[in-house]
């Protein structure tokens, strides 16, 4: 990279008052544009734990997106560039965050406002997984296993369709990318409304106007990651401890809270840990969070390699632990740290893992701020567990599959949390 | 080459530490052709010299440093407090985001203890790597520690001229260190 670059780079993340005060010329919008998309090219050349990224001819790649980008005459196009760019790479947690995002999420106090809806996309329908209760969409009345059908005056089903027919998203995510857009799309400023329509349990349709809330959770910032709402929550079922967090974020608060919660659990007939709709987060508090379920020293979750080195996720064990059964629970909006937690756990013969397969998207990567303000997303390395799979694309598969129904939804069955209760009551 | 996580990415930056904080995010680029180069010990010694000199160095009987600590690509920050004297080390990083990270020598044991791993004794590449780092007044014993070292080339940091000089101890890992050529301090 060179030294321009950098710095500018610097300035924009690390000191913005300084660069605000900069005697030097202050970049135009395209320039540092232009910057960024050669900020990008390069950390993939740099960084990328392949030589060729993707298997792609690197060099090609920038004379055939470089006059591109030399030419977009708004934000908006390089954004498209830049992400037409990664895609080529065909792997995930390649991306650009506009600024936008960024701005919103952290406006009046941080996080955008929700509904308090949990969603997943089955059949191409947009199913309601779970209404956090209290909610305004538990006030006004929404039910788990009701089908979205329109967000802010749109249908929901040609969404769906256009995006199953854009090539660029990988098929394993396809579901994830939906569901998070639909659940942004039922989001937005403190003090507004979404309206919203839904088909209920008897098929019925109901049109709602749900205002907005602050999330559950308490907002969280790491590094140059958007502030996000990260929440913990412990339950009894009898002698079991459920427990579910909804990031590897949050370091001390949630890490102290599971160790709490394992504190709790000595001794008890066995733990559940939720990661369903967990996406990730802070790599090492897989091996943290692990030490407090593994007795043995030297276990490892997985190895994580880069261009130049392997990372040996070494597990170290923890006081209090809990030697008892581990039931982990994860669907296919478990991704990244939580695949890695429960892919590491299920090699190691330590935990058994419940319902569908996760997200397939455990590479690790860095987020960065571009000069032009928006955020890059790049893995860095590839990561393989510790029996052999390459969690990238192919994802956790739970020892016991527990697939996703509309009817359990409706009659408020949690099928997988019940599959964990019974395998742990029977151990 | 392999490392535990620990030292590689979340808290891998505390194998830096052991340096100058000030050195910390530095990067080179475009290698000279290692033609007429100074011999790695001469470098080593000189940094010696530049440093304060030998006596300077004897006469220290414990030290206290305190710093800052940035990952800049991840905006992540935070301070750093170390305490040394020979035998013993003990570094405290509090950084936002993962807390307090504090790592130590005593004698012939390393050790770590943050929230993000608990307490643990380091083994290993990574104990004996920790343990030379933590050697009191470490750049007079510089013979005793690194039994070979080589100049390998001139590299641009941050647009100054330094020398590439490795370092390979009797056990583990070789160090890549960059000591400017116009000044003889270490600068990466």
């Amino acid at each position: 990279m060179n030294r321009p670059i950098r710095i500018l780079v610097a300035a924009v993340t690390a000191a913005g008052i300084a660069y605000a005060q900069a005697t030097t010329p202050v970049p135009t919008p395209h320039e540092l544009d232009v910057a960024s998309f050669v900020y990008v090219w390069e950390s993939i050349r740099d960084t990328h734990w392949q030589e060729a990224p993707g298997g792609l001819d690197w060099q090609e790649i920038r004379e055939e997106f470089e006059p591109r980008v030399n030419v977009a005459e708004t934000r908006d196009e390089v954004r498209t560039i830049l992400s037409e760019m990664l895609n080529r790479i065909g792997q995930t947690h390649f991306g650009i965050i506009p600024a936008g995002l960024y701005t919103a999420l952290s406006a009046g106090g941080g996080g955008s406002n929700v509904t308090g809806i949990d969603l997943r996309i089955l059949d191409d329908q947009v199913l309601v997984t779970e209404v956090v209760g209290g909610s305004p969409a538990d006030v006004a009345g929404v039910r788990p296993g009701w089908i979205l059908t329109r967000v802010r005056e749109r249908e929901v089903e040609p969404l769906i369709q256009a995006v199953r027919s854009n090539r660029a998203i990988p098929g394993n995510l396809l579901e994830l990318v939906l569901a998070s857009n639909f659940k942004r799309g039922l989001s937005g400023p403190p003090e507004s409304t979404v309206k919203a329509t839904f088909l209920n349990a008897e098929d019925g349709s109901v049109e709602l106007e749900i205002p907005l809330a602050a999330p559950r959770g308490e907002i969280s910032q790491f590094g140059n990651l958007p502030p996000q709402p990260v929440y913990y929550e412990e339950k009894r079922f009898g002698d079991v401890t459920y427990v579910r967090f909804n990031a590897f974020l949050d370091l001390e608060r949630v890490i102290l809270s599971f160790q709490a919660s394992v504190e709790g659990c000595v001794p008890c007939k066995g733990m559940i840990i939720d990661l369903r709709g967990n996406g990730g987060g802070i790599g090492g508090m897989a091996m943290g969070m692990a030490g407090f379920l593994i007795s043995e020293p030297n276990q490892r979750l997985g190895t994580m390699h880069m261009r130049e080195t392997d990372l040996n996720f070494v597990v170290n064990p923890r006081l209090p632990g809990f030697g008892g059964p581990v039931a982990v629970l994860i669907d296919s909006h478990s991704a990244s740290t939580s695949e890695i937690f429960a892919g590491g756990l299920q090699d190691l013969g330590r935990a058994r893992i419940f319902g569908i397969r996760s997200a397939a998207a455990a590479l690790p990567s860095m987020i960065e701020r571009l000069p032009n303000g928006d955020g890059f997303q790049h893995a860095i390395a590839t990561y393989i567990s510790e029996g052999g799979q390459v969690l990238e694309g192919n994802g956790v598969i739970p020892d016991v599959v527990v697939e996703l129904k509309r009817e359990d939804l409706l009659q408020g069955v949690d099928a997988v949390l019940e599959a964990a209760l019974t395998w742990i009551e029977t151990q | 080459m392999n490392k535990q996580l620990g030292r590689g990415i979340i808290i891998g930056f505390m194998l830096l530490v052991g340096l100058s904080p000030a050195i910390l995010g530095q990067e080179s680029s475009a290698t000279a052709p290692a033609t007429d180069l100074p011999s790695a010990e001469s470098i080593l010694d000189r940094y010696v010299e530049v440093t304060g000199g030998r006596q300077a160095y004897e006469s220290r009987t414990s030290e206290v440093g305190h710093g800052k600590v940035e990952i800049a690509a991840a905006g992540l920050s935070g301070e750093l407090t170390s305490y040394a004297k020979p035998g013993l080390q003990c570094i405290i990083i509090e950084l936002a985001g993962i807390g307090k990270i504090e790592q130590g020598v005593k004698d012939d044991i390393a050790w770590e203890n943050s929230i993000l791993q608990g307490a643990r004794i380091k083994t290993g590449d990574e104990r004996l790597a920790t343990l030379r780092e933590a050697i009191f007044n470490a750049p007079i014993h510089w013979r005793e520690i690194y039994p070979t070292v080589e100049t390998v080339g001139i590299e641009s940091v941050n647009g100054e001229d330094a020398y590439r000089v490795l370092q390979t101890p009797a056990e583990g890992n070789a160090v890549t260190t960059y000591y400017s050529v116009e000044t003889g301090l270490a600068i990466k």
